[in-house]
């Protein structure tokens, strides 16, 4: 192959070094090569334009009956000037698919090459480092091959939170954690419990619980005739402890995605480089499955923590969550969690009456 | 009607009123209405005659069965699904009227459920009162009010003279009026006894002779015009059936005065919810009586509007705490008066906004006469302290650990201010304004939470509020549903199902991805809330083939349907403890058998009545010994514990159906 012309090398460098800035693959249209080179002769930048695509160090890219062409740099030209015809289709194919990548499958269909001969030549471009394979989340069991030296964009990827294509639930677990740990401080007003003390020493459902097994049978009790009779007696009953008390309405300093997003990528508490690639869009997923768990809740623009939501110290264990849960009337009952509920009926062979779950639930 | 609550409504039914009541219930829930006849034929062959009619009379009397007599003058029976239902919530309500009316009020309103309805002059006639209009009962045992159930029977000797019993005639016409008043009981009418489709037909009938004389209302104008004279036919036929303070007593014509009469009304309703005049014996019952011919009944209908703002008052509570939650439920117990029912069918409504704007408004003022006068207000907003009564809120929002200590040590001393205060009577305007204020405060944290549970209306009204109750009714379904799918499912398919209510119809890959879980978890959620019928999806072929790998799933969650398995499904649940009950009573039956005898023999000895958590009655203190005892102590807890759950299921209905008030499926 012939020796690439002075004129064209200075096209190739000026446009290589102009694309080098910026993010993606830069395409140029003819006059934008003509500011470029400084070659304001069409037929004269046809010619060197053609001789840089023989030397495969463009690539021509067509939109709405425009073309545009991109350098590509020297070492990858010089590589690819080794390829035959089918191997450069093969190399054209993913290196148009860009940072998305191009699945094994679909490849063979739009090259036309012989489906055996495309894994041969698969192989040998990535022996030359000049194609890679990765892992798409949308289609985990895709094989999905792009050029070399790209990084994989977001979709593909899926972001922050997936490594290596798995969802790294750790990391959303620990992060929402440590936003409902900044939401709860901002969000309320903690007081310590200081009346709570005089009437621990008082309250009669304080003395029950020290008594360990019979508190739980009692307190139900007590529960089920409180609500009732709730009003006339109310003084009787405790007050409950206050811990939190809420800003008044109309204050506007809840913290937003964007002030928790700057408080995660500040905090130290994950690494500097993930903190760098967290996007505000993610903090905002991360916001929207706490509103959806009821650990957060949305006051103006801002986020408030649900009351009485914790922060769990990193590294233990949810142990207690369980109790927390109160369940209604249905899923408290015997039938709310039965398996045979459907097939329950009187005088069937599942019956009220011969009920395994109610014997142990009025046992227990 | 579903077959769960025909369930449900006969075995309460046959607990209360016996075999052959139930029979007869269920085949008319089964067939739907029939005539005495074809009732006999159909189902109860083997039963006399006269027995059906006794039978069929008790459930007439307790309004279980509504009836109509057509122009041929054959009398159709069918069933009546709230009162059979409402059997069930007669505890409950009675808890309720003591604690918004005292408690000789639950004890008329007891007596009037044991005998169904009556009228005025009946009811008095129990008390026995003598020609003054006092009591001939002397002093005796103190036992509670309840006991009303015992004196209706008769077999109760010794009457007594407590604070907690009803002293004279004139005591009783002013708890009647005022129940009244209150919606609790209600003036029943010949229709109130007819069977809602055939008052409907009536109503249809009379519209089309009068105002449609050629018979025909084809075409959407006159079909509107229609709708409109049938609907408000309608609400004058039911304005007329209320109670009206006016036209329903003796003597009304005093009361016309508008003034006087506000200002009682005001003086009652302030003292009395929170129960305070309730210790007031020297009360003044002075005032117009009922005629004596007045039939009246209980509206359960009403109680469900009480239940509803319990549930509200719950809901705030898990939310914003019990200071700012104590601020709603006086919201709520000033708006509950003033809300008719929770059943609004007759009125249609063009839009969203144009139902709110019928919703009922309550002043600042009057919220303040219902709040606690116990209850901290200032402990539940930061910086309370420093909001002067008429500057903006002055409370910089500032966090750190100082203000913390510093508003330990203000919630301490306003507790301490205001028990100087006192209770009633400000020492100044200053306070009163500054309490007023806190109270705003408390409705504008209420205002501004995302689930609205109240409501400024409009600029103009700054200190009027009202409440949203449709919205506020469905975001209880939903908290009731996540509940469910809570204790069922998991956290994580609450999440799933939350989404999906927000985001509609997703497919799997994106339901993972909006809830950041791994397809594989979200795939064993997804199934398994299908297979529960909690999740709906929807297929969309890709190709023509409709091949099923090839296709799309869409995950929705169909929120209506739903909510009728869980209703449905807490039918059952009722239906289910109430038979275990039956089981398991069989277990103690002999001791059981043994108490009566023992009764039987003795009739002297003291009865006392207890009313259940289900409104069934239980007596107590019967002469056991020993084990026998036990065995009895055994068998309350288990009945206590079925009962309890009965009770909470009953909550579940209420949320499902009957608080919306759009829910169908039981007018007869």
């Amino acid at each position: 192959m012939s020796k690439l012309s002075p004129e064209a090398s200075s096209l190739h460098e000026a446009t290589f070094a102009n694309a080098k800035g910026s993010e993606g693959v830069k395409s140029y249209a003819q006059q934008e090569l003509m500011k470029l080179s400084g070659i304001q002769e069409p037929g004269e930048l046809i010619r060197i334009v053609q001789e840089l695509v023989q030397h495969q160090l463009f690539r021509t890219l067509k939109a709405e009956r425009t073309l545009y062409w991109a350098p590509r740099s020297k070492e990858v030209a010089a590589s690819l000037s080794n390829l035959d015809n089918d191997e450069r289709l093969i190399y054209e194919a993913i290196e148009n698919s860009e940072t998305t990548g191009i699945w094994l499958k679909r490849l063979k269909q739009n090259t036309g090459v012989a489906p055996g001969n495309v894994n041969k030549i698969i192989k040998k471009l990535e022996s030359s480092q000049l194609i890679k394979s990765i892992k798409s989340v949308k289609s985990p069991a895709q094989r999905i091959y792009m050029l070399f030296h790209l990084a994989p964009a977001e979709d593909v990827t899926g972001g922050s939170f997936f490594d290596s294509g798995d969802l790294d639930e750790g990391l959303v677990e620990e992060l929402g954690n440590l936003i409902v740990f900044h939401v709860r401080s901002q969000s309320w007003v903690e007081v310590k419990p200081t009346r709570s003390r005089h009437d621990r020493n008082t309250s009669p459902v304080d003395v029950d619980a020290e008594d360990g097994g019979k508190a739980g049978t009692k307190r139900k009790r007590d529960s089920t005739t409180g609500d009732d009779a709730a009003a006339p007696n109310k003084r009787r009953q405790p007050e409950p402890v206050i811990t939190q008390v809420a800003f008044p309405a109309g204050s506007r300093g809840y913290p937003t995605a964007d002030s928790i997003h700057s408080f995660i990528t500040n905090s130290n508490a994950i690494r500097e480089s993930k903190a760098a690639s967290i996007t505000i869009r993610e903090v905002q997923e991360i916001l929207n499955v706490l509103v959806w768990d009821e650990k957060l809740e949305k006051v103006g623009n801002g986020y408030r923590t649900v009351m009485g939501v914790k922060f769990r110290p990193p590294g233990s264990y949810d142990a207690d969550g369980i109790e927390e849960i109160v369940g209604n009337g249905l899923t408290e009952a015997p039938c709310g969690r039965c398996p045979v509920f459907d097939l329950c009926a009187p005088g069937g062979p599942i019956n009220a009456g011969n009920c395994v779950y109610f014997e142990q639930w009025l046992k227990a | 009607m579903s077959s769960q609550l025909i369930e449900v409504c006969s075995q309460v039914i046959s607990y209360h009123y016996g075999e052959t009541s139930r029979q007869i219930f269920e085949a008319l829930a089964r067939n739907g209405r029939t005539t005495l006849e074809t009732l006999k034929a159909l189902k109860l062959r083997k039963t006399p005659l006269s027995r059906i009619k006794t039978s069929l009379a008790q459930l007439i009397q307790h309004r279980l069965v509504r009836h109509h007599t057509d122009d041929r003058s054959d009398t159709y029976y069918s069933v009546d699904w709230h009162g059979a239902y409402g059997l069930l919530r007669t505890g409950r309500t009675i808890l309720l009227i003591e604690s918004r009316l005292g408690e000789k009020a639950a004890g008329v309103v007891a007596m009037v459920l044991q005998i169904g309805h009556c009228t005025v002059g009946d009811l008095a006639g129990v008390f026995d009162f003598d020609e003054n209009g006092l009591s001939k009962r002397s002093n005796g045992a103190d036992t509670p009010v309840q006991n009303g159930n015992g004196q209706v029977n008769g077999d109760h000797g010794s009457g007594h003279h407590d604070p907690k019993q009803i002293g004279s005639l004139a005591e009783l016409h002013h708890i009647l009026r005022k129940l009244l008043r209150a919606g609790f009981l209600m003036k029943l009418g010949l229709r109130s006894f007819k069977p809602n489709a055939d008052i409907e037909d009536e109503i249809g009938t009379l519209v089309m002779e009068e105002n449609f004389p050629d018979g025909k209302i084809t075409g959407p104008k006159k079909q509107a015009e229609f709708k409109r004279s049938v609907d408000s036919l309608k609400r004058k036929w039911r304005d007329d059936a209320e109670y009206s303070e006016r036209r329903d007593v003796e003597g009304g014509a005093n009361l016309v005065r508008p003034g006087m009469d506000a200002n009682k009304r005001q003086k009652l309703n302030g003292g009395l919810a929170n129960g305070h005049s309730s210790h007031n014996d020297e009360a003044d019952f002075s005032g117009p009586k009922l005629p004596n011919d007045m039939s009246i009944g209980v509206n359960l209908d009403k109680c469900v509007v009480a239940m509803r703002s319990e549930h509200l008052v719950n809901h705030a509570q898990h939310y914003l705490g019990h200071i700012t939650a104590g601020v709603y439920r006086a919201l709520l117990s000033v708006l509950e008066p003033k809300v008719r029912s929770v059943r609004e069918d007759l009125v249609h409504y063009d839009d969203e906004d144009e139902e709110e704007e019928a919703q009922p408004v309550a002043s600042v003022m009057e919220i303040a006469e219902h709040v606690d006068p116990y209850l901290d207000l200032a402990a539940g907003i930061s910086g309370a302290k420093s909001h002067l009564p008429n500057g903006g809120p002055k409370a910089k929002r500032k966090v750190s650990i100082e203000y913390d200590n510093d508003f330990g040590d203000i919630g301490v001393k306003k507790e301490v201010d205001s028990d100087d205060e006192g209770t009633n009577g400000y020492s100044s305007m200053r306070s009163k304004n500054r309490r007023l204020d806190l109270i705003e405060q408390h409705l504008k944290l209420l205002e501004e939470h995302d689930k609205e549970f109240c409501r400024r209306p409009g600029a103009a009204g700054q200190s009027e509020w009202r409440v949203n109750f449709p919205v506020l009714s469905k975001t209880l379904v939903d908290a009731e549903i996540d509940t469910t799918i809570d204790r069922r499912f998991g956290p994580a398919a609450v999440r799933v199902a939350r989404m999906l209510r927000q985001e509609g119809k997703l497919e799997e890959k994106g339901v993972a991805q909006k809830c950041l879980k791994q397809v594989k978890d979200i795939r064993a959620i997804l199934a398994q809330m299908q297979a529960a019928g909690f999740l709906e999806s929807q297929e969309v072929p890709k190709d023509q083939y409709r091949q099923p790998t090839r296709s799309l799933y869409l995950w929705f969650f169909d929120k209506k349907k739903v909510a009728q398995l869980v209703l449905h499904q807490a039918y059952q649940g009722i239906a289910r403890c109430l038979q275990r009950m039956d089981v398991e009573q069989e277990k103690f039956q002999q001791i059981l058998d043994k108490r009566e005898r023992l009764r039987a023999t003795n009739p002297d000895a003291a009865r006392s009545f207890i009313i259940g958590k289900t409104g069934m009655l239980e007596e107590g203190g019967a002469p056991l010994s020993g084990v026998e005892k036990q065995q009895l102590a055994l068998w309350r807890e288990t009945q206590e514990k079925l009962l309890t759950q009965v009770r909470r299921l009953d909550d579940v209905v209420a949320v499902m159906r009957d608080f919306t008030g759009k829910d169908v499926t039981m007018t007869t």
